[in-house]
């Protein structure tokens, strides 16, 4: 019960915090990728570079998707007792949508063809 | 305990205002309340914001006509970085933050903001620091690199002169308060609201500075180290930007915009919470979606970190990065557009009232929306690189600028004067102003597109007659006329209604926010007791006899009603129920916050002229002034609950574990890693992207003396965990003797890093070493403060400031010796890592 009191405000930023640590791993390891040459090296149809890139970006998915569960549950439980907590699950629940629809959004970025050319 | 309960509201008046008034005269410059502060900084602001209008005027009329002999180039860059800069810097910044003081605690329910000295000493560092540019700018040296001081132009190369380093330290020193303002504005919403206020039942305005003052503490740090760098580089040589050592001035464009755009968003969020707030009440109803704004400012916020590369698109990044920012920019449009609908909604389903507020709130919703939408033409790359550094990039940023903040402001002017100055306006002078203000504007800046798209760039001092620009740039310096005199008569306005106005009647919009439930303009402690809060209207609900909360307010029937042992008292609640936790105590008028910002001033004054000796010897003296802040503050026995009326009872704030100063210190240590995120972000940065490495010599560390670092960062976090433990609180002699421990391990740790430094072979070669060595500087003074705040929890315990019951003092040192400890050991990673990673 307490922790659904005090997570209560942590997750609300949890959901697009996830969003920026895929925005800046992306960014950092695009350019990391393109400096060691990891575009080059092919695996499969695509490059190391890609591969790494999209399983990024996936893992961060399936994290706002834990973070929505979470947060439909806490809602569950606060909203039947009528606590002011239930406010905030909801906020939370409509951020970690809000990421996962943010992350979408950039992750169609890496369908750009050409990763590291400038 | 020695209550004294008074019923007669006159009596109660004049028993708190004994307490929390200001002494006149002299005496004015100690005044920590933040309706005297809040006032000062919306008032300094204003008078930047006019300097920084003559500055515009200057533009203007230079550009008026080709060829034009009036401002010759080196003064013109003076001009309209100086506008630039004082607009962001010393005009929205402040403007804002005076608001959210003024309001917030009287919005809450509350007596005052959390750490009232905080604000004045905040206000003193902002009017010193603003006072240094200006004095620049008299004196002909103001900077002259650009509101964004890129390097190398603001390089000692290319600008040889002290003209940058009075921006960099002068900005530095107002910074202070900016981070000092988001500190008290976040403890304050978190803490400091009248029981009953759970966060769904603040007013929304509250939301909007709370999302602001977040943004403002991760995003001011990356612009502070940024220009501690660029100082250090300029000063000493150190080379971070240089690229012939192994610096990078990108690394400057992505630290500042790292800062830059979330600014935008900074100054808009506030802007944003006036529509909120003034909307509705205009409109008579309640806002539209309470619930959407508050998850579209969260969701905004977060973006706007996820755009700063946007400001360099044309630098040479990679596709796929200009592909992320170019997506990210784009969304922010739709919190954006959430807010909106539900302005919109609230306008069209309500039964709105043309008063003059109403007025600029249209302005606002016509110009902001042109803004937006050159800002997402901007956001697309292609167009972008037309564009880039074109007059249609001046015009864009003048239209969200001027649109999302001015306008917005003009109305909260108008809107809560009455409170202000407790007077109504005789005259409709507002409405010509508006007009003129509003056809100004458009005049200025629509044209400035046209001469964007035909290629007239920005920051030029002159133009050829043949650039087929003269007609158009001639339309928008008269239109800029306009506007001025526009501007100055809403000053005159403002001056009439507070001096000759009629009295105003209480509430007179109708609204249903605290504040309104104060007398007008309002007394030195706010309410003379605090309401209890049952939802987000509480003017129209009423706990005590009366149907008037306001009334029942005064006579005493609601929290707090008395004086309590002289104290200045106020609530403090649960973060998020809202639920009564503390009885916090509140510090009176001093002179200290004066003194420590004079003495902070000596510190860059000293910085500025080269002056290191005297420079260390302010930095010093000002750690310890701040620590004088304290003496004589707290509370020598265990008090337990004390009443606070209406039957219900709170331990005082120094004897529960969230107290507002130790939340001030978490949120304190979160700035400090952002900034130490920044300069680990840099080093990596300057190893991955800049050319000239790998450097010429790789360090081969100590172990001897990483060894004591790591040793000593871990007895000292050891330590300070053991002396808040129950058990040592309780005997002094075994707290004590932790606290000496906390204190030694960190001196151990001192040496280690100092070692490790001289060990630094001149970092004047390479940014590799440089970066080294200032990194090991960064841990090493955490360090020294370490033992001094060791000392200092021992000094607090001996003179029985702490128990097992009131173990604040110590609670906040521990924080600080357990973030050293981190930072330390990170930097210790770093530095033997990295080589060993990238070496070879
Ligand atoms: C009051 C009417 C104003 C006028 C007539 C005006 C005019 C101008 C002009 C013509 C420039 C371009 C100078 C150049 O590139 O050569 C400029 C730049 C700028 N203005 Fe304004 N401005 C006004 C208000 C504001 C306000 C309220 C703000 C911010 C809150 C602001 C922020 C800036 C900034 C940041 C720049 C860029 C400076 C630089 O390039 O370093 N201005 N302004
Ligand atoms: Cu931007």
């Amino acid at each position: 019960m307490t922790s659904l009191r005090n997570q209560a405000f942590l997750f609300m930023a949890l959901g697009f915090t996830v969003w920026a640590l895929a925005f800046s791993v992306l960014y950092g390891v695009q350019g990391t990728g393109c400096e060691l040459g990891w575009h080059r090296q092919p695996v499969g149809p695509l490059s190391l570079l890609r591969w790494l890139l999209i399983l990024i970006w996936a893992a961060h998915m399936a994290a706002l998707g834990w973070v929505y569960w979470r947060c439909r549950a806490a809602l569950a439980v606060t909203a039947a007792k009528a606590m002011p907590e239930a406010f905030l699950w909801r906020a939370s629940m409509a951020l970690s949508i809000t990421a996962a629809v943010a992350t979408v959004w950039i992750g169609l970025a890496l369908l750009v063809p050409s990763i590291c050319v400038v | 305990m020695t209550d004294t309960t008074a019923t007669d509201p006159i009596r109660l008046h004049k028993q708190l205002d004994r307490i929390w008034s200001t002494a006149p005269g002299f005496g004015r410059l100690s005044a920590v309340n933040h309706t005297i502060v809040g006032r000062r900084f919306i008032v300094t602001a204003f008078v930047f914001f006019g300097i920084g209008g003559i500055l515009a005027m200057l533009i203007r009329a230079q550009l008026a006509t080709p060829r034009s002999a009036f401002l010759g180039p080196e003064i013109y860059n003076q001009v309209f970085t100086m506008h630039g800069t004082a607009m962001m810097f010393l005009f929205a910044i402040p403007l804002f933050e005076g608001l959210a003081m003024y309001l917030l605690p009287k919005m809450l329910g509350a007596r005052d903001m959390a750490f009232p000295r905080l604000s004045a000493y905040g206000y003193w560092c902002y009017v010193f620091g603003g006072s240094m540019l200006i004095i620049g700018l008299v004196l002909g040296l103001a900077p002259d690199g650009g509101w964004f001081m890129y390097t190398p132009l603001s390089s000692r190369t290319y600008t040889p002169g002290i003209n940058a380093d009075i921006w960099l330290i002068g900005i530095t020193f107002v910074e202070i308060s900016a981070l000092s303002a988001a500190i008290e504005i976040i403890v304050t919403i978190f803490k400091l609201r009248a029981p009953g206020m759970s966060l769904d039942k603040m007013p929304l305005f509250a939301w909007y500075m709370l999302v602001t003052a977040f943004m403002m503490l991760f995003g001011f740090p990356p612009l502070i180290v940024g220009s501690v760098l660029l100082e250090i580089e300029r000063a000493f040589d150190l080379p971070f930007f240089d690229p012939a050592r192994g610096g990078d001035p990108l690394l400057w464009q992505h630290l500042f915009w790292l800062f830059g755009h979330p600014e935008v968003y900074i100054i808009f969020l506030p802007a944003a919470g006036v529509m909120s707030t003034v909307l509705p009440v205009l409109a008579r109803r309640e806002i539209i979606g309470y619930i959407w704004i508050v998850v579209s400012i969260v969701a905004m916020a977060f973006l706007s970190f996820g755009l700063w590369v946007h400001h360099m698109f044309t630098v040479g990044i990679p596709h796929l990065a200009l592909a992320f920012f170019s997506a990210a920019s784009t969304a922010v449009a739709f919190p954006t557009a959430v807010q909106f609908f539900a302005w919109i909604g609230t306008l069209a389903s309500g039964r709105p009232q043309l008063k003059l507020p109403m007025l600029f709130l249209l302005g606002f919703f016509f110009v902001f929306a042109m803004g937006g939408l050159t800002g997402v033409m901007l956001a697309i790359v292609p167009f972008n690189w037309q564009v880039h550094d074109t007059h249609f990039v001046v015009a864009h940023l003048h239209y969200v600028l001027v649109g999302g903040f001015i306008f917005p402001m003009l109305a909260a002017a108008y809107y809560w004067l009455p409170h202000f100055s407790g007077r109504s306006p005789r005259h409709s002078l507002g409405i010509t102003a508006f007009w003129l203000i509003f056809v100004g504007f458009n005049l200025t800046f629509l044209i400035m597109h046209l001469t964007g798209l035909l290629g007239m760039p920005r920051r030029i001092y002159t133009y050829d007659d043949a650039a087929g620009w003269e007609w158009l740039n001639l339309v928008s310096s008269i239109g800029s006329f306009v506007m001025a005199i526009g501007f100055a008569l809403f000053t005159v306005d403002i001056v009439l209604q507070v001096t000759m106005g009629r009295r105003a009647k209480r509430n007179p919009w109708g609204a249903k926010t605290l504040e309104w439930a104060t007398a007008m303009p309002p007394p030195t402690y706010n309410f003379a007791s605090l309401p209890s809060v049952t939802s987000r209207t509480p003017l129209t609900e009423s706990g005590g006899k009366s149907d008037n909360l306001a009334i029942d307010l005064a006579r005493g029937q609601g929290y707090l009603g008395f004086v309590r042992d002289g104290r200045l008292e106020t609530l403090g609640v649960e973060i998020t129920s809202g639920r009564l936790e503390q009885v916090v105590r509140l510090p009176n008028s001093t002179f200290i916050p004066l003194f420590t910002a004079m003495i902070t001033g000596v510190f860059f004054v000293s910085v500025l002229l080269k002056f290191y000796l005297v420079a260390a010897i302010g930095f010093v003296v000002t750690i310890a002034m701040l620590l004088m802040w304290t003496r004589g503050w707290g509370d020598r026995a265990d008090r337990g609950l004390m009443s606070v009326g209406l039957g219900e009872e709170a331990p005082p704030h120094t004897e529960v574990t969230g107290a507002p100063s130790n939340w001030a210190m978490t949120l304190g240590l979160f700035a400090n890693g952002t900034a130490y995120a920044s300069l680990a972000f840099g080093m990596l940065f300057l190893w991955v992207v800049a050319p000239n490495w790998p450097p010429p010599v790789l360090l081969d560390p100590s172990v001897l003396a990483s060894a004591l670092a790591v040793v000593g960062l871990a007895a000292a976090a050891f330590a300070a965990a053991r002396s808040v433990a129950p058990a040592a609180l309780a005997r002094a002699p075994q707290r004590e003797l932790w606290l000496a421990v906390a204190g030694a391990g960190h001196g151990a740790a001192l040496a280690g890093f100092v070692v490790l430094m001289t060990a630094v072979p001149d970092p004047t070669r390479h940014a590799y070493l440089a970066a080294t060595f200032v990194l090991l500087a960064y841990v090493a003074l955490h360090a020294a403060l370490g033992v001094v705040f060791a000392a200092y929890g021992i000094v607090r315990s001996r003179a029985g400031y702490v128990s097992a019951l009131r173990s604040l003092d110590l609670r906040i040192g521990a924080q600080w010796h357990r973030y050293t400890a981190a930072i330390g050991l990170i930097a210790l990673l770093l530095i033997h890592g990295l080589p060993r990673v990238m070496g070879s």
